[in-house]
Order: C-alpha cells, then sequence, then structure tokens
C-alpha cells in the first residue's frame, strides 16, 4: 500500500484538533497550540526587520536565526510525528520504503492547513524538491510587506531540511529519543541536508519551491 | 514504576529523555520526562490491544474513535491514544495531576491491559486443551 494521502488528511481533519482546558492541544504525542498564522509571521518578520534595520549586516544572521529556528520546530514536531501512536495507526501500514516517511510527513502536514505542499522529486538519501501553494508565511508577508527581493518562508524552509534530516541523517524509522544531543549531532553534522527555497511567492513567484539537499555530498 | 523512579535523572532530565523502564507483566511502561510538572508515558505490548480494554478506559473518559485508532479524553486527568492494532498508547496526564497520580495511573492501565491479556491467552490454552 503506497501513501495514501487523502485518507491521511480525511482522518487528521477528523480528529478534532482543539484546546483542551489547559489551552493546548495533545496530538501525535505532542503538546501544540493553535496560532494565528498573522501572529507568527509578526513576530518572524518583525525580528528580521528590527535585525536588518539596526544592522544591515545581520541580515544572513537574522535568517540564519529563524531557520535554526524552524530546524529545532521540525525536529520535535516531525519527529514527534512520526514516532508516534497515531503515526503507527494510520501511515505506517501504508510505508513501503524511507521515501514513504517523507510522503507520509507531506501528507499530515497538509492536512494541518500550513499550505498546499507537494513532493515535486525525491532522490533517495540525496535530495527532495518540495512546492507549496498557499504558504501562510508568503501570503502573510505580503499583506504587510512590499514585494521583496528574497525568501521569506523561514519555517516552511527550515522544515524541510528537518524532514530530510530526520529520515536520512538522524534515522527516525528506528525511533530514536528526541533529544537535544541528537539534535547537535544530526545537524551539525558536515553532510546534514539544508534547504534553500528557491522560489517565493513574497518575491513574485507563482508558488514557493524548496531545495533540500546534503552540505557536503 | 514508582512515584520516585527517576526523580535523580529528572533533575537534569530534558524533552523527551527515557526516565524509567518497566515491564508490568507482558506490558511495557516506558516514561519519559515531559516538563518539571508533569511525564509522559507510553504503554506497549508485542500483541494487539483487547477490544475489552477500549470499553475499561471508556469509562474513564470521553471515546473518540477513528477507523485505526481511539483517543479517551478525561478532562482534568489525562488523555490516552491507542493504536490497537499496533499494540500501542500513549498517556499524556493534565497538569492538574502530580507527578505521583501520573505514575500510579500508568501503571494500573497497565496493570488491567496486563490482566486483559493474560486473561484472553488463559481461554485460548483452555479452549486447546479442551
Amino acid at each position: 500500500m503506497a501513501i495514501d494521502e487523502r485518507v491521511i488528511v480525511e482522518t487528521v481533519t477528523g480528529m478534532g484538533l482543539a484546546g483542551n482546558e489547559e489551552g493546548l492541544i495533545p496530538a501525535f504525542g505532542l503538546y501544540l497550540t493553535n496560532h494565528y498564522a498573522d501572529f507568527y509571521n509578526r513576530i518572524s518578520f518583525g525580528v528580521l526587520g528590527a535585525l536588518v534595520r539596526e544592522n544591515p549586516e545581520l541580515t544572513e544572521d537574522a535568517v540564519a536565526l529563524l531557520t535554526e529556528a524552524a530546524h529545532v520546530c521540525a525536529f520535535h514536531t516531525f519527529g514527534g510525528i512520526m514516532s508516534s501512536v497515531e503515526w503507527d495507526a494510520l501511515v505506517q501500514p501504508m510505508i513501503e520504503s524511507r521515501e514513504d516517511w517523507v510522503r507520509g510527513m507531506m501528507a499530515v502536514v497538509n492536512a494541518f492547513g500550513w499550505g498546499r505542499f507537494r513532493v515535486a522529486e525525491l532522490l533517495p538519501d540525496e535530495r527532495l524538491v518540495v512546492e507549496l501553494r498557499d504558504s501562510y508565511e508568503s501570503s502573510g508577508y505580503l499583506e504587510s510587506y512590499p514585494r521583496t527581493d528574497g525568501p521569506r518562508c523561514f519555517l516552511a524552509n527550515g522544515g524541510m531540511a528537518g524532514l530530510m534530516n530526520l529520515v536520512y541523517q538522524g534515522d527516525i524509522t528506528r525511533r530514536p529519543a528526541l533529544t537535544e544531543e541528537l539534535y547537535r549531532e544530526v545537524f551539525s553534522d558536515p553532510r546534514s541536508f539544508r534547504s534553500r527555497e528557491r522560489l517565493c511567492a513574497a518575491k513574485g513567484d507563482s508558488h514557493c519551491e524548496f531545495v533540500v539537499e546534503r552540505m557536503q555530498g | 514504576m514508582t512515584a520516585d523512579a527517576g526523580q535523580d535523572r529528572r533533575s537534569v532530565a530534558s524533552y523527551g529523555e527515557v526516565l524509567d523502564v518497566v515491564d508490568v507483566g507482558r506490558v511495557r511502561l516506558t516514561r519519559r520526562y515531559g516538563c518539571i510538572r508533569r511525564d509522559q508515558f507510553e504503554i506497549v505490548t508485542k500483541e494487539p490491544f483487547p477490544s475489552a480494554f477500549r470499553d475499561w478506559i471508556a469509562s474513564r473518559g470521553e471515546l473518540r474513535e477513528r477507523p485505526t485508532f481511539y483517543v479517551i479524553e478525561a478532562p482534568g486527568a489525562f488523555q490516552l491514544t491507542v493504536a490497537p492494532r499496533a499494540g500501542r498508547a500513549i498517556l499524556m496526564p493534565r497538569l492538574a495531576t502530580d507527578l505521583t497520580w501520573q505514575a500510579q495511573t500508568a501503571r494500573e492501565i497497565a496493570e488491567v491491559l496486563d490482566g486483559m491479556l493474560n486473561h484472553g491467552s488463559c481461554l485460548a490454552n483452555t479452549r486447546q486443551a479442551g
């Protein structure tokens, strides 16, 4: 059985994910939160803007910080989901190859409504190209700022690198404990994956596109 | 699994770190550090969970069923997510409970599940013997 995105999306959207009396959403072994996308965008782009206004030479550092935040988020969120009971019950029975871990995770992400992600290319252990339409980061950026000359989907971009690192570098298929130690080991490896946002709607492209490759081939 | 288990490790633990692993009969119970006020408990068996377990745990809260898993929501107490065919469940306690209660509840669930698994085996053996 190959990954059936329709079944995954229908099941996850039917889970009734909503905040409990603690204001948290316990699901996939995680405590999820439901943020307004505009709230996240305001903080993310505000950090970038504040740093760059004060010190334009810090642009790369600001982007690196936001990307690092995305790596940490992906490690715990995607890693937690792929280690969860829900994953075992819903996605695991559909998995036939390591690449299906990537496709299965993409289906769960689409169910969360973070945009419409589509795997355009996946070379095992080597390269991932993902197209993203209706990205809340790029559309949110354009609601508040003029068209930019650089990509702006920092969380999605770092998330894609995080996914490839979990599957091919950290071997999430063996269900390792998602500790800080493992995070450092995986992401500081010179052969770990990094992503670049080749196309971004915030700079006028029709959609966003991420290319994930190893830092050192 | 006692309430004090993992106390020494707790002081230096980070999120997701395993604090304690115990076997309750045929049930493996793993305790992981969540934060200073709550842990997370994984309940694993080598065989599928019996349907009687779902009926029993459903009495503890609200049952939400999906085709391949189910969730018990006990407000103010815990959420238990169960993949019965995979033989795996995760207990996520609420912050309103203390660490002692969390560990005792996880243990109680594991003991009940083990009892059901053993009961099922005895019946199966009896039938074979008969």
